[in-house]
């Protein structure tokens, strides 16, 4: 199992090799693929969506500063099999809808811990 | 990756004596180069705090005297019309301040996507709507004549709807208007308003009357140099994409002529000069090699024999003083950058800024802080400095941002 985490909030979720990519940036960006057994999955990691969010990258070297303008902003994101690090949830989907209430979509996450 | 290494290099000892919360945060995820800032915007309008705010901007501006602010609202509120108080505090967690306090002096709506400006303005806007409706004749209301300070102090009496504090209100304290002949110079003209009235004041005695964010009326001595000690640094952590810089020497001038009142006497404004050199104009005090800026003021009622440099003993405003603080001004290579920035602490007009970025804005120099924008929009806070330098630092400390 994997799990992201935002102060007090924990939402628990099975991340899939099918559907999961990475991409570079001024922050790396993960797409996990997700596997959502039940609609309270999805309902709980809906709930730690940053929706919106500002990152300034100064032309210089120093930190990149994001601003959390609206959703919970930066918590623990710990995936089975590959560790863990610091990360925003910017987006998530929902796109194949099986039997039982059983689905399968994306998160995207913002990396800014250690890359993983 | 977990940073397990802080872990390993610790003795079994020591580690014994660590409590949980020591362990939690040596397994903690690495921290990486991120600042995480929450931001947050508040408008308050006429007594009702706005639930609707789309992004919101404001600017103050040592020239520009007011402070003004944009609030982008989805609808016109249900509260509050034209004159009301509008106050916007914003920044991130640890900055969280007030930007902007004034009054509301126009709606400004767009039919699509809908959405409604309110635009406002400091009180000290007013100043710049209001003129008298006949000529005040400053010997009869001031028969001894006036400091600089309280002659500004008095205009701002006579607008409605401005207050200040007196002490805010600095000047020269060199008293004006007591030398005979000159009074009519300072005469209030029906329909010169308070504003430019000021601003004669300020431009003859090289002082600024501006309101700062808070509301409060200010006038502080500015001119192009920084002081010697900084306020703040801005380096390249914190310069946003669209910096620019600027240096030129079009303006440089290496002598200073400024002509002041006229007594009519035959003899022409009284005058006064000052000199100085650089490295391409050569010395202004030799008049093959001079580059000339010219200043004049009928403010000025004093000044020297411009052959012979001997005063001529009228009070007031001197001439050659007022040319000696203006050469610092000219003899130099201008200096100014424009520089957005993700910072968000309060800073204002008049601070002095080491811009440090000769690496990519050829600049590295203390400047002065003339300008200062701030935008709060779905993307956070950026603020951008308008800075003016070059010449050398004085004493000449800050104003409250």
């Amino acid at each position: 199992m994997s799990s992201f985490q935002v102060g007090a909030s924990t939402a628990t979720f099975r991340s899939t090799i099918r559907g999961s990519r990475q991409a570079s940036g001024d922050l790396p960006q993960l797409t996990l693929g997700i596997y959502f057994p039940a609609h309270a999955d999805w309902q709980a990691l809906l709930a730690l969506v940053t929706s919106k969010y500002g990152v300034h990258v100064p032309v210089g070297a120093g930190s990149i500063v994001i601003d959390i303008v609206r959703g919970p902003g930066a918590g623990t994101l710990t995936i089975d099999g590959l560790g863990s690090t610091s990360a925003i949830l910017t987006a998530l989907e929902r796109s194949t809808y099986t039997v039982n209430n059983r689905t399968f979509g994306s998160a995207d996450f913002l990396i800014t811990g250690t890359p993983i | 990756m977990n940073g397990y290494g802080c872990l390993e290099s610790n003795s079994y000892g020591l580690l014994e004596a660590w409590t949980y919360a020591d362990l939690e945060a040596c397994v903690a995820p690495e921290p990486g180069p991120v600042v995480l800032r929450d931001v947050s915007l508040s408008v308050v309008f006429a007594g009702v705090t706005l639930t609707d705010v789309i992004s919101a901007r404001g600017q103050i501006d040592a020239d520009g005297g007011w402070p003004t602010c944009s609030v982008f609202v989805t609808a016109k509120p249900a509260t509050g019309n034209e004159e009301d108080t509008l106050t916007v505090t914003a920044g991130g967690q640890l900055n969280t301040l007030q930007r902007f306090t004034g009054r509301v002096r126009r709606f400004r709506p767009s039919a699509f996507p809908k959405s409604i400006e309110i635009v406002g303005t400091g009180t000290l806007a007013y100043a710049n709507e209001w003129a008298p409706a006949e000529d005040t004749y400053f010997d009869e209301t001031f028969p001894t004549g006036a400091t600089d300070q309280a002659l500004v102090q008095w205009a701002l009496d006579q607008v409605p709807g401005v207050t200040y504090t007196a002490a805010n209100i600095a000047g020269t304290g060199i008293t004006l208007g007591a030398a005979a002949g000159a009074p009519e110079a300072f005469d209030w003209k029906a329909g010169t308003t308070a504003w430019n009235y000021i601003q004669q004041l300020d431009r003859a005695t090289l002082y600024r009357t501006y309101q700062d964010h808070n509301g409060e009326i200010r006038r502080v001595k500015m001119i192009g140099h920084p002081d010697f000690t900084e306020d703040f640094r801005l380096g390249p952590e914190h310069i946003l994409d669209g910096a620019t810089g600027n240096r030129y020497t079009e303006q440089t001038r290496n002598y200073v002529h400024v002509r002041g009142h006229d007594y009519g006497d035959g003899l022409g404004p009284v005058e006064g000069s000052a000199s100085g050199a650089n490295d391409f104009q050569g010395d202004g005090s030799a008049t093959a090699t001079r580059h000339g800026e010219e200043f004049s003021s009928d403010l000025i009622e004093s000044g020297v024999d411009i052959d012979t440099g001997i005063w001529d003993g009228s009070p007031g405003l001197r001439a050659d003083q007022i040319a000696d603080e203006i050469i610092n001004d000219v003899n130099k290579e201008f200096v100014e950058a424009t520089v957005p920035s993700w910072r968000d602490n309060l800073d204002g007009p008049g601070q002095t800024v080491l811009l440090d970025a000769l690496a990519r804005l050829a600049i590295g120099e203390k400047m002065w802080l003339q300008s200062y924008q701030w935008e709060f929009n779905d993307r956070g806070w950026t603020a951008t400095y308008g800075l003016t330098g070059g010449g050398l630092e004085q004493d000449n400390p800050p104003p409250p941002p």
